[in-house]
C-alpha cells in the first residue's frame, strides 16, 4: 500500500479510536446545528405574526420525536463498539475496586492485554503485511490513479479495458467493485448482501477453483446486460440455500433483476478486500444491476478498481516502467473530473482504502470487547464470594 | 410534512436544492417549501437523517460556516458524485411519474 494510503489509514484509525472521546463534541455539534434550525424557524414564525412563545413552540413541534431520531443520527455517526468497549472497561475497573479478588482480576487483565495484542498484531498482519490469501497472491498488484488532493482513486471501467489491451507486464487484468450492496431475493428470503461486480478474469487471476458449478466465462462478460449469471460464496450457500447442490441453475433476484446461480466459491474465499467478506459475485457486464447511481461502464462513473497479475518474468519495477509509458493512454480513459495525474501500481497486500481499514479495526475491537465481556461474566462468582 | 414522501424522493429533493449553491439544513427546508409553492414542508425528523445518509453515501459534504447574522451553521454542498446522482434520479423520476400519471388519468370503465 502506498505511503499516502498508510497515512490516511493511520489517521482514520486514530480518528476512530478517539471517536468515542470526541463523542461529546459530535453531540454538541449536532445540538448546535439543530438549535440553529429551531432559532431560524422561530424567527420566521415571529415574522408571520406569532407571539414569541407560540413561535418557539411551533418551531419545536416540527421536531417530531427529537430524542428518537437524534439517537439514530448519532448512532450512525459514532462507532458503537468502541463506546461499549469503553463502558465495559469502566465497569471492569469498578468491579476490581469493589472486590479484592485480585489474583483473578489480574489474570483477567493480563489475558485481555494478550488478546488485544494478538488481535492488533493479527489485524496489522492481515490487513497490511500479508499478500491476499489466494493461490496466486504473491503475483497480484493493484493499479490505481493518484490525484491532486493526494487521494488514491479507482480507475474505472474504460481504463481497465485499456490496461487489459495494452499492458504487457500483466498476464491477467481484472476489474472489480468489491463493496457492492446487492439486494438478494432467494427461496423466499430477501436481504442485502455484500457483493462484488467482477470481470471474467477475476477468478482465474486469483487462481481459485469453484467448490460447485463454475465461474463465469469471458463470453458471459462480453455484452452489457445480456448474461445475468451469479456466483455465491460457500457461506451464503450454507445459510441461504442449505448447502443444497441443486442451487446450480437456480434463479434468484439481485437488485430486482433475475439472475441464475452458476457456481459456488470455495470455502473461506471472501474476495480481495480484507475485512469485507463478499458473498455474491456478478459480472462487470451486469454493472447496471450492481450500481445504480451512474453508468459504471463509462469513464465518467469510475466505480471499478483494477487488479492484475504480474506476467512470468515481470516485476513490480518493470510494470512501473511500462505504466509510465502507458500513462497517457490510460489517463485518456479515466474520468477527467478526477484530475488523476499518474497511474500507480502496488502489491495487492492488505486493505486498499482507509475506510476498509477502519471497518476491520472496528470488527477487531468488537471481538476483543466480546471476549472481555464473556471473561468478565465467568469470573463473577469468584469475585462475588470474596466481597 | 404535508403529504408523505418516500425516502428516495426526499433525497432527490435535497440534492436538487443544493444544485445551485451550498446551504444549511434550515435553508434546504425553506427552499423546498418555497419551490413547491408551500406544499412540501420537510420536518427536521426527516431532513437530518437524510442529510446524514447522503453524506455517508458521498453525495454531499458539509462544513461549518458563519451566516450573515454571525451565527454558526453547517453548510452542505453537492459532490461530483452527488451531481451525477441528481441527474440520474431526475431522469428516473420523470419516467416514473409519467407512467403513474398515464395510469391515473385513464377513465374507469
Amino acid at each position: 500500500m502506498s505511503l499516502k494510503g498508510w497515512l490516511r489509514a493511520a489517521r482514520s484509525m486514530g480518528r476512530l479510536a478517539t471517536g468515542f472521546i470526541d463523542r461529546e463534541r459530535q453531540d454538541a455539534e449536532l445540538d448546535e446545528e439543530l438549535d440553529f434550525h429551531i432559532a431560524q424557524a422561530t424567527e420566521r414564525n415571529a415574522r408571520r405574526g406569532m407571539l414569541p412563545d407560540e413561535a418557539r413552540r411551533a418551531a419545536l413541534a416540527t421536531l417530531g420525536g427529537r430524542t428518537h431520531w437524534t439517537e439514530q443520527t448519532r448512532d450512525e455517526q459514532r462507532s458503537r463498539p468502541l463506546e461499549d468497549f469503553a463502558r465495559d472497561v469502566r465497569y471492569g475497573t469498578s468491579t476490581l475496586h469493589r472486590s479484592p479478588g485480585f489474583a483473578v482480576s489480574a489474570v483477567l487483565t493480563i489475558a485481555l492485554a494478550i488478546a488485544a495484542t494478538a488481535t492488533v498484531f493479527s489485524f496489522v498482519n492481515t490487513v497490511y503485511l500479508r499478500p491476499l490469501n489466494v493461490p496466486e497472491g504473491r503475483r497480484l498488484v493493484r493499479i490505481y490513479g493518484a490525484d491532486r488532493p493526494e487521494l488514491d482513486v479507482q480507475l474505472g471501467f474504460p481504463a481497465y479495458q485499456a490496461l487489459r489491451a495494452r499492458g504487457r507486464s500483466f498476464d491477467l487484468v481484472a476489474a472489480h467493485y468489491s463493496t457492492a450492496p446487492l439486494y438478494l431475493t432467494s427461496r423466499n428470503e430477501a436481504s442485502e448482501v455484500l457483493g462484488a461486480v467482477v470481470s471474467a478474469d477475476y477468478f482465474p487471476m486469483l487462481g481459485v477453483r469453484p467448490l460447485l458449478g463454475r465461474f463465469f466465462g469471458r463470453d458471459e462478460d462480453a455484452v452489457p446486460d445480456r448474461d445475468p449469471v451469479a456466483v455465491i460464496s460457500c457461506g451464503l450457500w450454507q445459510s441461504r440455500f442449505g448447502g443444497d447442490a441443486g442451487v446450480i441453475g437456480e434463479h434468484v433476484t439481485i437488485n430486482t433483476r433475475e439472475f441464475t446461480v452458476i457456481g459456488v466459491a470455495p470455502q473461506a474465499f471472501e474476495g480481495v478486500t480484507s475485512g469485507w467478506a463478499n458473498e455474491l459475485w456478478i459480472p462487470t457486464m451486469m454493472l447496471h444491476a450492481g450500481y445504480r447511481w451512474c453508468d459504471a461502464l463509462q469513464r465518467t462513473c469510475p466505480i471499478t478498481s483494477v487488479m492484475a497479475r504480474l506476467a512470468p518474468g515481470a516485476s513490480l519495477g518493470s510494470a512501473r516502467a511500462e505504466l509510465s509509458g502507458l500513462r497517457q493512454t490510460v489517463l485518456d480513459a479515466t474520468d477527467p473530473a478526477d484530475s488523476i495525474y499518474t497511474i500507480a501500481v502496488t502489491p495487492a497486500i492488505g486493505v486498499p482504502t482507509s475506510q476498509q481499514a477502519q471497518a476491520y479495526l472496528v470488527r477487531a475491537l468488537e471481538s476483543i470487547r466480546r471476549s472481555a465481556a464473556s471473561r468478565e461474566r465467568s469470573s463473577w462468582p469468584a469475585s462475588h464470594s470474596r466481597s | 410534512m404535508a403529504g408523505e414522501l418516500i425516502q428516495g424522493t426526499l433525497d432527490m429533493l435535497v440534492l436538487k436544492s443544493l444544485q445551485v449553491e451550498a446551504m444549511h439544513g434550515w435553508g434546504i427546508t425553506e427552499r423546498i417549501e418555497q419551490w413547491s409553492g408551500g406544499v412540501l414542508q420537510i420536518n427536521q425528523g426527516s431532513l437530518y437523517p437524510a442529510l446524514h445518509r447522503l453524506t455517508r453515501d458521498g453525495l454531499i459534504t458539509s462544513s461549518w460556516r458563519v451566516t450573515e447574522n454571525s451565527r454558526r451553521a453547517r453548510y452542505y454542498a453537492l459532490t461530483a458524485a452527488g451531481r451525477r446522482a441528481l441527474s440520474n434520479e431526475q431522469t428516473s423520476w420523470e419516467r416514473l411519474s409519467e407512467a403513474v400519471n398515464l395510469i391515473m388519468r385513464m377513465a374507469p370503465g
